[in-house]
């Protein structure tokens, strides 16, 4: 029996053999060995952590989920009772759905006591406790020896347990062989540096990071010496950031940590909005579809999952149009939104209408054959290069001439530099606009004059400028330079 | 009256420059500048069909009618198959005003209009900051 396997060798490093521990660790009766009456809190508690990874060895698969029901409940009751805000109720629920998970990836149970029962049910009752506090945690900063064997009994459980696991178990065992006090040492430097490291944002979910994945679970088996020592440590609300920062840091090896934190803040932010065991997406390099949580009370099958999905996709896309369109924060739905929307766009829309006829009223009406050039924009597929230098802002005002040539009162060759430049500074100093085209629309303007220009430098080229004649356009027309036309945004 | 016509055929032109030159300034990278570019393509075919200008061009525009017939077949394909379910009439609505709305998804629909939303903006402050550099 795999608990067999790993049980003796436990006993040997066990220096204090603590017989209620191994026993219990022994007793395959391990839920009638355990009873609050009899045991003290802590140690209860100790022990129905310590036995639940056995209780999970020992052939728990869909039959025991009431067993292991049992336990989160004592568990649960006893959280509640040191920090007062814990209700096992809802991860009940959850565990109806998990007993395939049985027996897979086992962590350390030294989290946080609602913890350990996660690692034995699996991955998705973990993410169910996130309304616990460290505080959790107090009563079990103070038995540092409890700690290190319990530890020491997690990893041995994951060795046994997780047998996906490749290659890290001996490297486990043999850590464990050595003995406590290396450990120790080298976990209290670790906690030193985990501490240093710590980010604030990451609270309870060491093990978050998809349970799926053999690369976490090594990550967790690397982690797994240094977790106990870190709670043994003695550091009482900041223990288990550490503990994720130190395992964060245990992971740097694989290089998904960035990942993972960014997963895991999310994920983390998400349940502490809904207190629930609501995961979102996960995304990981190494894989390429994207996993999934159903959450709490939720159909599994794929299609209302992917439902889920799109639905969410959706969601995300009204909020980012919410931002965009002024005055949306107070209306809530989506058909109230998208009114809003339509409104906005319709409303942006006869603006652009309506300065196009006040453009129309400040310049002087263009030639037939500029209407040309404009649509030689369209069908031509190239974009020319604007000029920067103001020889073409020099024709500029050639180009608005009326078709009966007389030189339009405009104002002089300052005017396109002007224009240029008041249309150019704003959008390029303006820190509001930043669209990922903008350099692209920093030359709208001297598109829009661009035909102009081309077809102006052609008629310079030609030497007929001076001559200020309509004809120019023709020519401009006739030409058959080759930047004809050609219109090229800047970028 | 003729001074109006004018006036308004020229606001008209300067507004689908204002437009051609957004869906420009955009390129390809975005599915309604896609759409809004070949939309006036098509339509300036339609009108300067027998234009002088065309006249001369008419090898050009002979390979553009072969190449829109297939964009334009492929794009009535698309909508008819791939015609997203439509949930209400406000998503009717927006699909009409979104160049190339009628093919997509709503969660592509929305995205595009968030894009088209900050184009537009752009495009209005850029217009009204050259009508106000004009005296």
């Amino acid at each position: 029996m795999e608990g067999n396997i790993g049980i003796p060798v436990a006993m040997e490093v066990d220096p204090s053999g603590q017989g209620s521990l191994s026993s219990c660790f022994f007793d395959p009766r391990w839920d009638n060995s355990i009873s609050m009456e009899q045991i003290d809190p802590f140690d209860s508690t100790r022990s129905s952590i310590v036995s639940s990874p056995v209780a999970s060895s020992l052939g728990a698969g869909e039959g025991d989920g009431g067993m292991i029901k049992e336990l989160i409940g004592r568990l649960g009751v006893i959280s509640s009772g040191s920090s007062g805000h814990v209700s096992p109720q809802p991860f009940l629920g959850h565990m109806s759905t998990n007993n395939s998970t049985n027996g897979s990836s086992f962590t350390t149970p030294l989290n946080s006591p609602p913890k350990l029962s996660l690692s034995t049910m699996g991955h998705r009752i973990r993410g169910s406790f996130p309304p616990l506090s460290e505080d959790c945690l107090v009563p079990f900063a103070t038995d540092p020896g409890f700690a290190e064997r319990a530890a020491r009994f997690s990893s041995l459980g994951s060795r046994d347990f997780a047998v996906g696991l490749d290659g890290k178990n001996a490297r486990v065992s043999s850590s464990i062989v050595e003995g406590g006090d290396s450990w120790e040492g080298s976990s209290l430097s670790e906690q030193v540096h985990g501490g240093e490291t710590g980010n604030v944002k990451k609270t309870q979910h060491v093990d978050v990071s998809a349970k799926k994945r053999k690369l976490v679970q090594r990550g967790k088996l690397d982690a797994v010496t240094p977790k106990g020592s870190e709670v043994s440590g003695g550091n009482n609300h900041t223990s288990t950031k550490k503990i994720k920062s130190c395992q964060a840091a245990e992971k740097e090896g694989s290089g998904k940590e960035p990942d993972e934190r960014e997963a895991m803040a999310a994920r983390e932010e998400k349940m502490q909005k809904h207190g629930k065991d609501s995961h979102s997406k996960q995304q990981e390099p190494p894989k390429d579809y994207i996993h999934v949580r159903a959450r709490r009370g939720q159909a599994t099958d794929s299609h209302s999952l992917a439902e889920r999905v799109r639905r969410e996709k959706i969601s995300q896309r009204m909020k980012a149009l919410q931002d965009l369109v002024p005055g949306c924060n107070k209306i809530t739905g989506k058909a109230l939104m998208l009114d809003e929307i339509i409104n906005y766009v319709q409303s942006l829309q006869r603006q652009v209408e309506f300065l196009s006829m006040k453009l129309s009223t400040l310049n002087p009406r263009m030639d037939i054959n500029m209407e040309a050039f404009l649509r030689k924009d369209i069908f031509q597929s190239r974009e020319s290069i604007l000029p920067t230098d103001s020889s073409p802002a020099h024709v500029f005002p050639y180009g608005l001439l009326p078709s009966h040539g007389t030189i339009a009162a405009i104002s002089p060759v300052q005017l396109p530099e002007n224009l240029l430049d008041a249309a150019t500074t704003p959008i390029h100093r303006s820190p509001t606009i930043h669209f990922p085209h903008i350099e692209g629309f920093s030359t709208v303007p001297s598109q829009v004059l661009g035909v102009w220009e081309d077809d102006l430098q052609t008629v310079v080229q030609m030497g007929i400028a001076p001559n200020l004649q309509p004809i120019s356009f023709h020519l401009g027309a006739g030409s058959t330079e080759p930047n004809h036309g050609q219109m090229k945004v800047e970028s | 009256m003729r001074a109006q016509d004018k006036i308004g055929r020229h606001s008209q032109r300067i507004k689908l420059a204002a437009y051609s030159s957004m869906a420009r300034a955009v390129g390809q990278r975005r599915a309604w500048s896609r759409a809004l570019m070949l939309k006036l393509k098509l339509s300036d075919k339609r009108k300067n069909r027998y234009r002088w200008l065309a006249a001369r061009k008419m090898k050009q525009q002979k390979t553009l009618r072969r190449g829109c017939g297939r964009i334009l077949a492929t794009k009535r394909n698309r909508s008819e198959k791939g015609s997203p379910s439509r949930s209400c009439s406000g998503v009717d609505e927006l699909r009409r005003l979104v160049p190339g709305g009628e093919a997509m998804d709503l969660g592509v629909l929305l995205e595009e209009t968030a894009h088209f939303v900050r184009c537009l903006e752009t495009q209005v402050r850029v217009m009204s900051i050259i009508a106000d550099c004009f005296p």
